[in-house]
């Protein structure tokens, strides 16, 4: 496993260099990078080199490889977050960084699935953040590198080109599997249910979790044919009259609570596989894995932790990483 | 690698769940979470053909992945 933490000078050099970077760390460091080749998000939790780090003094650094043919940085809003598909590349993978809780996160939470060339190209990415004791004091940001603006509304995203010989693949590792429980279903798409369907029976969602006595460290869990995929509860002050969560959940989806899991460390490890570390071009892991689990999880790993994760979509309590594959013929 | 036409039955049984496959290629679970929740609001013959026909034409365009060729084998033999 090679350095992935740098500091401020480094990173400066490196941008100097003509380096394309993709950055995560503290506001104040990012904001007095120079301009280059770069997009970054804040947040000051990582998996490092030696397992869960917080800092605010040290700037996680991807760089690209040197066969990565053309990068074109893009900046988003909410209007114009729906062709970030169109606009990949034929051959690459686009890497979006969006802050938490802006309108543009909402939307492409919710609206994602809908955009036109969903799922056709890779696009990976996270949810910016900042340290927990400044929630609702500092703002989570993502940085246009060529422009060294910084954004608390909007997106932006790495739109990388690879040569025909390569290819982006996406990958998720997710230690919550669906539970033996009740069938959960949503009569809306969004962050905030009142109601549900219970086993096919309407009632409030609300006290349901509070009668059964639903674990929220544990998701709620979709089977997307074979993927899992998590919807993580939002605490928020009981008692509650709608049930929040970090990322939508979608109608004519049926959710199950997550099983415990016993050794959540060891089952990230089982699950990573082999060999995996020396092969991901790039990783990020939720800020909640990282407080329930402990140490984030991954033993090989590294990456920023974040407040959402993006694999094509939303995600949560989810490690995503992408890798580059050769082919043996040209696309 | 051929891709079966669009009006291979089994596009549409994939979409409804009725054929199952332990597919390699996250996105497809991805693509395929989504056409099914579409189909499912809204389960209209019109519907269910242009959910099939989305995931064949995705199919079509990555079909020199190699997770892609697998899941085609996987699928069609």
């Amino acid at each position: 496993m090679g350095k992935v933490m740098y500091t401020f000078d480094e990173v400066r050099n490196r941008i100097a260099q003509g380096k394309k970077l993709l950055l995560a760390g503290d506001e104040s460091l990012l904001r007095k990078l120079p301009p280059g080749d770069w997009v970054a998000g804040t947040i000051p939790y990582f998996m490092a080199e030696e397992g869960s780090l917080c800092t605010r003094d040290k700037i996680y650094v991807i760089e690209l490889p040197a066969f990565a043919l053309d990068v074109e940085i893009k900046a988003y809003d909410e209007e114009t977050i729906p062709k970030v598909n169109a606009d990949a590349p034929g051959n690459g993978f686009s890497v979006i960084i969006i802050p938490a809780k802006c309108n543009t996160h909402y939307s492409f939470a919710l609206n994602a699935p809908s955009y036109e060339g969903f799922a056709q190209n890779p696009l990976i990415g996270w949810v910016s953040g900042v340290h927990l004791d400044d929630l609702d004091k500092i703002t989570p940001k993502v940085f246009n590198g060529v422009t060294t603006e910084a954004l608390e509304e909007g997106a932006v995203v790495m739109h990388v080109t690879l040569p025909r010989d390569k290819v982006a693949d996406i990958g998720i590792i997710n230690i919550f599997e669906q539970g033996e429980g009740d069938d959960i279903s949503f009569l809306a798409d969004g962050f905030s249910a009142k109601e549900a369907y219970i086993n096919g029976k309407k009632r409030n969602f609300a006290e349901y979790v509070s009668e059964k006595r639903l674990d929220k460290r544990l998701p709620l869990v979709a089977d997307y044919y074979g993927a899992m995929i998590n919807t993580s509860f939002q605490e928020g002050e009981e008692p509650e009259e709608e049930v929040r969560f970090y990322a939508p959940v979608f109608s004519g989806v049926r959710y199950r609570h997550a099983k415990p899991v016993k050794d959540p460390i060891g089952r990230f490890a089982a699950m990573e596989p082999a060999g995996i570390g020396d092969r991901v071009l790039l990783s990020c892991n939720c800020i909640l894995n990282y407080l329930y689990v402990g140490s984030g999880g991954t033993t090989e790993i590294t990456g920023p932790t974040t407040f959402g994760e993006i694999a094509y979509q939303l995600l949560n309590q989810t490690l995503v990483y992408l890798r580059i594959i050769d082919l043996p013929y040209e696309r | 690698m051929r891709v079966p036409p669009a009006n291979d039955p089994l596009w549409t049984e994939i979409v409804t769940g009725k054929a199952r496959c332990d597919f390699e290629f996250l996105a497809i679970k991805i693509l395929l979470g989504t056409l099914g929740r579409t189909w499912a609001k809204n389960p209209s013959p019109v519907i269910l053909r242009e959910c099939a026909n989305e995931l064949r034409e995705f199919f079509a365009q990555n079909a020199d992945l190699p997770s892609v060729r697998n899941d085609l084998k996987r699928l069609f033999g």
